[in-house]
């Protein structure tokens, strides 16, 4: 073919700088073509040769890459949950695209049964759309559709609970501990109403000797074992008693340490986690061996102490005062981190990254990343600390720090009260609460400023600018595909997504079945709608023209000058009926001329021969004025 | 005074005269004119490109003209760009053979026009979709470097981390 004899001479002619193939062009355009593709093509490209593999999943490429776009560190938390760098980045730069610039859904409700804004714990599933809160105080729970507010339930709390001091829950049962030693369940599903709430507590096995010792603590398994044979139920007293109990309600183990046991966390499968004064115990879920470790933490406060357990790398991260210690168990070995904060600066909150459970539970280094996971220290000067409990370094290495300040709106907040009520984050982003609703999304890895998050009151809910409210919690979905979330504020929750539906797959399959199961009602309720607006539109053809019949006979003008076009309007089709195309006179030239418009309107009314005094006399009127 | 041009000089010394307008569809054209004459064009001004052979520089200064006054959306929102599909003369124009399309792809990388190099990854992306790995090797010449094992490593590694 002549093409190829062409392409030859040219290859000969300067041979040096010719690209033969998509091989020779440079790394970065090879990766700039293969953006354009699916994730799914991507991990075949993988196949083809080793260049294009690098391309696509080569470490120290795309580590560069995040590090110099993204602002991450060496590992970080998964957003794709895949192992292919390529395919995380591009989902990252997306998702994070739709959390900075995504257009806002935002759905506001009243929590009807909240009404001092109480809300000491929250649960969401966003997959089975139900928001839970609970109150300490009373007991309280009330469970509603998180996307709209409606089907509220409220359980009371039970006066048998005495005076709680700890409690946890799951989606079916509450777990309460009490000042006197005594330790309930409550099965929510069986208790809806109090004249029923009999039946579902369940007070639990307690020996004699913790009557009246404090329970400082409870740890219940999220989901429990029908079979009643493991330990579901864990409760930690100030006197050193640990005691465990199945779902029964059958006490299956107690041991006693030297300590008080400040707190506990368990991911019940692998280890029972227990903070005392002095030391920190690793507790066999199994064969309840114990390991102890000081933590060489002066704890005096227990309230000022806040623990975290990430389960995937089994870590602890213990805050107190202007202390943050990491400590990371392997088999037999405990490693240390810690960042110690200025002297007049301490850590008043801790949160741990929002992420599925195969996530915080597990972790797969193998995944573009490292599968890191995310820590964030709210510090008493008014800021947040990020940083990853993953990232293998020797100390805690913050990743970001962010100094919240809310729009010019936000209420002034009172001197002693603290600028940031809440926080959360996940693998993008930190979301960061403060008064009457407000709220602000940063970048988990730069700490920009991404968008506000605030919760847009509705009017009926106007009365919350009248007092300064402190957000109470916000809640991010588990998934880090999803750009959706709670805040609550007082006894106002809202729900926001940015961008139409994130969980496209989980949509599509739900929208898919919501119309299977509702093709049998919704026909009636959509001809009802359409007849509806139906004769809304008809109404409103029919009132339109009656408007535009009355202006037209004259019988009703707006105002003067509304008028004067009409009779202008009316005067030039006469003459155009009456008179066609020959005298038209060269309007389009001097259309824009208002006086020769008017003197040609007073022209045409005058050859029209009808005699409309009212009409001559306005347009007189009006061209004297100019 | 007929107005000033821009002389395009290629790799092979082939001189290409274009009007300013055209030339500044080169982010780094439009920067060096800008930069070196702050009042303005006065007189002819030359810009030697010369990793760029005259037959490429010719059909790229084909597509600046084309697209003198089409007017690209100047976002940093890479999603709406990506999705956005390839307009059907820049479809034409890069119906050329691949080492062309290359030659095209680095030369608007290397003069910064961002559209042609939009049009020209998409062009090949598309020429990617949807093929197998062989079909691939076999579309852009490449020799499988892989050994056996190697490559069975990699598809145990995609069924294993890609299905769940």
């Amino acid at each position: 073919m002549s093409k190829q004899i062409r392409e030859e001479k040219e290859t000969q002619h300067d041979n040096q700088k010719d690209v033969a193939g998509i091989n020779d062009l440079p790394r970065e355009i090879l990766i700039k073509i293969f953006s354009n593709l699916d994730t799914l093509e991507l991990v075949k490209l993988k196949l083809v040769c080793k260049d294009w593999a690098l391309a696509v999943s080569d470490e120290t490429t795309w580590v560069n890459s995040f590090k110099k776009n993204l602002g991450t560190g060496r590992v970080f938390p998964s957003v794709s949950g895949s192992s292919t760098w390529m395919v995380e980045y591009m989902t990252r730069v997306k998702t994070a695209r739709k959390w900075k610039k995504a257009i806002a859904v935002h759905k506001s409700f009243q929590l009807f049964n909240d009404e001092y804004g109480l809300v000491d714990l929250a649960l969401v599933s966003f997959a089975q759309e139900k928001l839970l809160t609970f109150s300490r105080i009373h007991g309280d729970i009330s469970i509603c559709n998180v996307l709209n507010g409606r089907h509220q339930t409220f359980i009371p709390g039970n006066v048998q609970f005495g005076q709680i001091s700890s409690y946890a829950l799951n989606w079916s049962y509450l777990f309460i501990g009490n000042r006197n030693g005594e330790v309930f369940s409550k099965n929510l599903m069986t208790s809806t109403s109090s004249s029923s709430a009999r039946t579902s507590i369940l007070k639990f096995d307690v020996e004699e000797h913790l009557r009246n010792i404090e329970v400082w603590d409870l740890a219940i398994s999220p989901r429990l074992d029908k079979f009643k044979q493991r330990i579901d139920f864990i409760a930690a007293y100030k006197n050193g008693e640990l005691v465990c109990w199945n779902s029964n309600g059958k006490r299956v183990k107690s041991i006693h340490f030297d300590d008080s046991l400040i707190r506990i966390k368990s991911d019940f499968h692998k280890y029972i986690i227990v903070v005392g004064w002095k030391k920190l115990y690793k507790v066999d879920y199994a064969t309840f061996n114990i390991t102890e470790f000081n933590h060489d933490v002066d704890i005096e406060n227990k309230e000022r102490c806040v623990i975290d357990f990430d389960y995937g790398s089994t870590s602890v991260i213990l805050s107190y005062e202007n202390i943050i210690r990491c400590f990371t168990f392997d088999a037999s070995n405990i490693e240390r981190r810690e960042l110690i904060l200025p002297y007049n600066v301490h850590s008043v909150k801790g949160v741990v990254q929002t992420a599925p459970r195969t996530r915080t539970h597990n972790r797969e280094t193998y995944l573009a990343g490292g599968d890191g996971l995310l820590y964030a220290n709210i510090l008493s000067d008014d800021s947040i600390l990020v940083w990853n409990i993953r990232d293998n370094e020797a100390k805690i290495t913050p990743q970001c720090q962010i100094f919240p300040s809310f729009s010019k709106h936000h209420p002034r907040i009172p001197d002693e009260y603290p600028v940031i009520t809440c926080v959360a984050l996940n693998a993008s982003i930190v979301a960061v609460g403060g008064y009457n609703g407000f709220t602000n999304i940063y970048d988990a890895y730069t700490g920009e400023y991404l968008r506000e998050g605030s919760i847009k009151f509705p009017k009926k809910m106007s009365r919350m600018y009248e007092h300064v409210v402190p957000n109470s919690k916000i809640i991010l979905n588990e998934d880090s595909l999803a750009t959706n979330g709670v805040t609550l504020c007082g006894d106002v929750a809202q729900y926001f997504l940015f961008g139409e539906n994130n969980q496209e797959s989980n949509a599509s399959k739900k929208s898919k079945l919501s119309l299977a199961h509702s093709s049998s009602k919704n026909p009636v309720h959509q001809s009802i709608r359409d007849q509806i607006d139906d004769y809304d539109h008809l109404q409103e053809t029919e009132n339109r023209r009656r408007r535009l019949f009355e202006k037209y006979n004259g019988a009703s003008f707006d105002n003067d000058e509304d008028e004067l076009t009409t009779a202008l309007a009316i005067s030039e089709s006469y003459h155009q009926v009456s008179l066609p195309s020959t005298q038209t006179p060269p309007l389009s030239s001097n259309e824009s001329d208002p006086d020769y418009q008017l003197q040609l309107a007073l022209e045409l009314s005058k050859s029209e021969q009808t005699t409309d005094k009212d009409l001559e006399e306005i347009l007189r009127l009006s061209l004297e004025e100019k | 005074m007929p107005e000033p041009k821009v002389i395009i000089i290629s790799s092979d010394d082939e001189k290409f005269p274009v009007d300013v307008k055209v030339a500044e569809k080169s982010i780094l054209m439009k920067k060096m004119i800008e930069d070196l004459n702050p009042d303005g064009l006065e007189e002819d001004f030359e810009i030697p490109t010369p990793n760029v052979r005259s037959t490429v520089l010719a059909k790229v200064i084909e597509w600046c003209t084309h697209h003198r006054n089409t007017v690209f959306p100047d976002d940093d929102d890479e999603d709406a760009r990506k999705s956005a599909p390839v307009d059907e003369w820049d479809k034409n124009f890069l119906k050329v053979d691949q080492e062309m399309l290359y030659e095209i792809i680095l030369a608007a990388n290397y003069l910064n026009i961002r559209p042609l190099m939009d049009s020209g990854c998409k062009i090949v992306a598309e020429m990617i979709r949807g093929k197998s790995p062989e079909e691939l090797r076999r579309t852009f010449n490449i020799v499988n470097d892989f050994s056996p094992e190697e490559e069975a490593a990699i598809r145990r590694e995609n069924e294993w981390a890609e299905d769940r």
